[in-house]
């Protein structure tokens, strides 16, 4: 077989293990809870079809593994082994250990440090004793957050598979444009024959087309934000088991859809808040009990699009935020002077800051205080926000507002020297003049602006930017959700205007402030504005609010 | 090309039906696919193709019975079918012959036995 033709056997034969390995992990977390006899039925398919890939594709330990499971899972089905729990993490650390054979890491989770050969023997030794004779292995730290993924660690490979029809109809709108483009070539060779009008209207015939074309390729983009929920049914029965607490999963929106981006940078965020929300959020079924709530605890995850976001929420009904506590932590940290105090929304906000922790004690599941800040990042980086609610007693919701597309963006151009920079137009609230007394040099300076003090960055030092300067400057005020807020001084304000942002270099990727580039309507190129980033060069910390 | 024999390769797994495409390339045979058992005889009695190839275990109508429905149809009675299997189990074996079946190649089957066997009943 030729080369190319076994590389794209092999990029099938792994999306499609991909895929088998976690429709079989959902229908063995399934089979204890299920009447449904389509979940087995469909789980011995699984197996059987991955037994016959790995045969073909000459993976013969994985495929001995896979005939290790169905041999145990066909004892499992028929009721004739003990202790189910122990047998379910056993079918689990398989499918776990099949994904490190075959090299196809689960959604969102990291190939656990298990040893395949200990594995297939513990099946075999489990169907010949009929049960777990042995107590299972103890869960190791329950993965899946991409902090503690190994640097050496492969980065996925960031594949989509798309519809054929959407392929068609992006071919027939290519020809469209192909056919208005040559009329528009036609007319413009005998422009003496055409009134400039009739010039406009072909030309606005195209653009039409154009943006038609546009609007398909992002959708071609989309995925649902299921995907992203995959993991965890089986985060949660690990963290059941791993903390007595007895947790259902509610999940609705998942076919929401999404920008292929955003499933993969929100799953981080969420295996955190779901991880969280058992850890420090749902009690135990005991002092639930006491608390006249139901034994199990609810985690509910839910998409949907709002007003040209999406927005997902994860919400339990455990015990809520400890308001009490969480001011003391902000006092004794000194996020907050000693006497000081917030609004609940303001103080809750004080969750995300690195190393805010309030856990008595520091737990496998949640760390070490390292986690809500990672959260509160990742969202940044989806230019997204993060909202909390709680009800003491009653449970917490946390609501992420995400943009719809990434790649396209309402941008605010503002000019400096000779330079334009885009900022994204979500960003900013408002533009005003700088004082006279202001004006100057000095890389940052503070704004009076309606009685409160404002920091303000002045972009021409920031960015070393040359040219002459301007008789005004201007301050864009900017800022990320309701809070935080600080001023951009430029040279000049040019307007609004819609903005395809191209990712940097890779050598320019990880320059602080930037976020990416964008070519103008005029054709030339203009850097693309991170918002957040500047931001915390501005101010020591995302929590401390200007007032 | 009329004269071209056609075959059609059923699997529920993308990563089967490309191999077999790809092992039988070159070969002067027309492939058409399906993914089930239903697409299968939908596809069988509207091509009319020379040979199946078809996998025996697929959700919904898997192969046995894929292969009884086109025996009962009078245009693909005789259309030879060769089952697909992970291995050859007795069991198997015998449902498939009931069913009826022409053949089997069993996995993990390599380019040279299943041309062979698809050459058996084509001729060349």
């Amino acid at each position: 077989m030729h080369p190319d033709d076994m590389e794209s056997l092999r990029g099938i034969f792994r999306a499609e293990a991909r895929e088998l390995l976690i429709g079989m992990e959902r229908a063995i977390l399934l089979l204890e809870s299920t009447a449904d006899p389509e979940v087995p039925k469909g789980l011995f398919r699984a197996v059987h079809t991955l037994k016959g890939n790995c045969l073909m594709m000459g993976f013969p330990d994985a495929s001995e593994l896979v005939h290790a499971v169905e041999d145990l899972l066909q004892m499992y089905v028929a009721r004739t082994l003990s202790a189910s729990a122990a047998v379910v993490t056993l079918l689990l650390q398989s499918v776990d250990a099949l994904r490190m054979l075959l090299g196809v890491p689960g959604e969102g989770r990291v190939a656990a440090d298990i040893d395949p050969a200990v594995i297939q023997g513990r099946l075999l030794q489990t169907a010949r004793a009929g049960g777990v004779t042995e107590a299972p292995p103890v869960l190791g730290k329950v993965r899946g957050f991409s902090s503690e993924v190994p640097p050496e660690s492969p980065a996925p490979e960031r594949t989509l598979r798309v519809g054929l029809d959407r392929l068609d109809r992006l071919l027939d709108l290519t020809g469209e444009i192909a056919i208005s483009r040559g009329r528009l070539t036609t007319m413009l060779e005998q422009a003496d024959r055409h009134a400039p009008a009739e010039l406009l209207e072909a030309h606005r015939e195209m653009d039409r087309l154009y943006l038609d074309l546009q609007d398909l390729v992002l959708k071609t983009r989309l995925v649902p934000i299921g995907r992203a929920f995959q993991p965890f049914a089986r985060t949660l029965w690990e963290l059941g088991l791993a903390t007595g607490k007895q947790v259902r999963l509610e999940v609705s929106g998942e076919d929401v859809e999404v920008d292929t981006t955003v499933v993969e940078l929100i799953r981080d965020p969420l295996t955190h808040l779901v991880r969280n929300a058992v850890d420090h959020g749902i009690e135990s079924p005991s002092v639930r009990q006491a608390r006249g709530k139901p034994h199990t605890g609810t985690l509910r995850i839910q998409a949907r699009h709002e007003a040209g976001a999406i927005v997902v929420q994860v919400s339990d009904d455990g015990v809520g935020l400890n308001r009490e506590r969480i001011l003391q932590k902000a006092r004794a940290t000194g996020l907050l002077g000693p006497n000081e105090d917030r609004e609940d929304s303001e103080l809750f906000q004080l969750i995300f800051a690195p190393g805010f922790s309030t856990a008595e004690r520091v737990t496998e599941l949640s760390g070490r205080g390292i986690g809500m800040d990672v959260v509160w990042r990742n969202i940044e980086m989806l230019r997204g926000t993060i909202s909390i609610e709680t009800r003491e007693g009653l449970g917490t919701t946390f609501t992420l507002r995400l943009p719809l597309t990434l790649s396209i963006i309402e941008g605010f151009c503002v000019g400096v020297g000779e330079d334009t920079y885009v900022l994204p137009l979500e960003n900013v609230f408002e533009c005003v003049e700088l004082p006279p007394e202001e004006r100057g040099s000095g890389a940052t300076g503070l704004l009076h602006l309606r009685g409160r003090a404002l920091p303000y960055l002045r972009l021409r030092e920031h960015f070393a930017c040359e040219g002459p300067r301007s008789e005004r400057e201007s301050v864009v005020i900017v800022g990320h959700g309701q809070e935080y807020r600080a001023g951009l001084a430029v040279d000049a304000l040019l307007g609004q205007a819609q903005t395809v942002i191209k990712p940097l270099n890779k050598v320019f990727q990880h320059l602080p402030g930037l976020a990416g580039s964008a070519i103008l309507g005029t054709g030339r190129v203009a850097l693309v504005l991170d918002v957040s980033s500047l931001l915390r060069s501005l101010l020591p910390s995302p929590i401390i609010r200007v007032a | 090309m009329s004269t071209q024999k056609k075959i059609l390769l059923v699997d529920d797994s993308p990563t089967v039906l490309l191999m077999e495409r790809l092992l039988l390339q070159g070969e002067p045979y027309a492939l058409l696919s399906a993914s089930s058992g239903m697409e299968a005889v939908r596809a069988a009695l509207a091509q009319q193709p020379d040979l199946i190839l078809m996998d025996v275990v697929m959700p919904g109508m898997d192969g046995f019975e894929a292969c009884r429905i086109l025996r009962s149809d009078e245009a693909t009675r005789t259309t030879p079918i060769i089952l697909v299997t992970t291995k050859a189990s007795l069991e198997h074996v015998e449902r498939g012959y009931e069913s009826g079946c022409s053949d089997y190649v069993t996995k993990p089957f390599n380019g040279n036995e299943l041309r062979a066997k698809i050459e058996n009943f084509l001729g060349r």
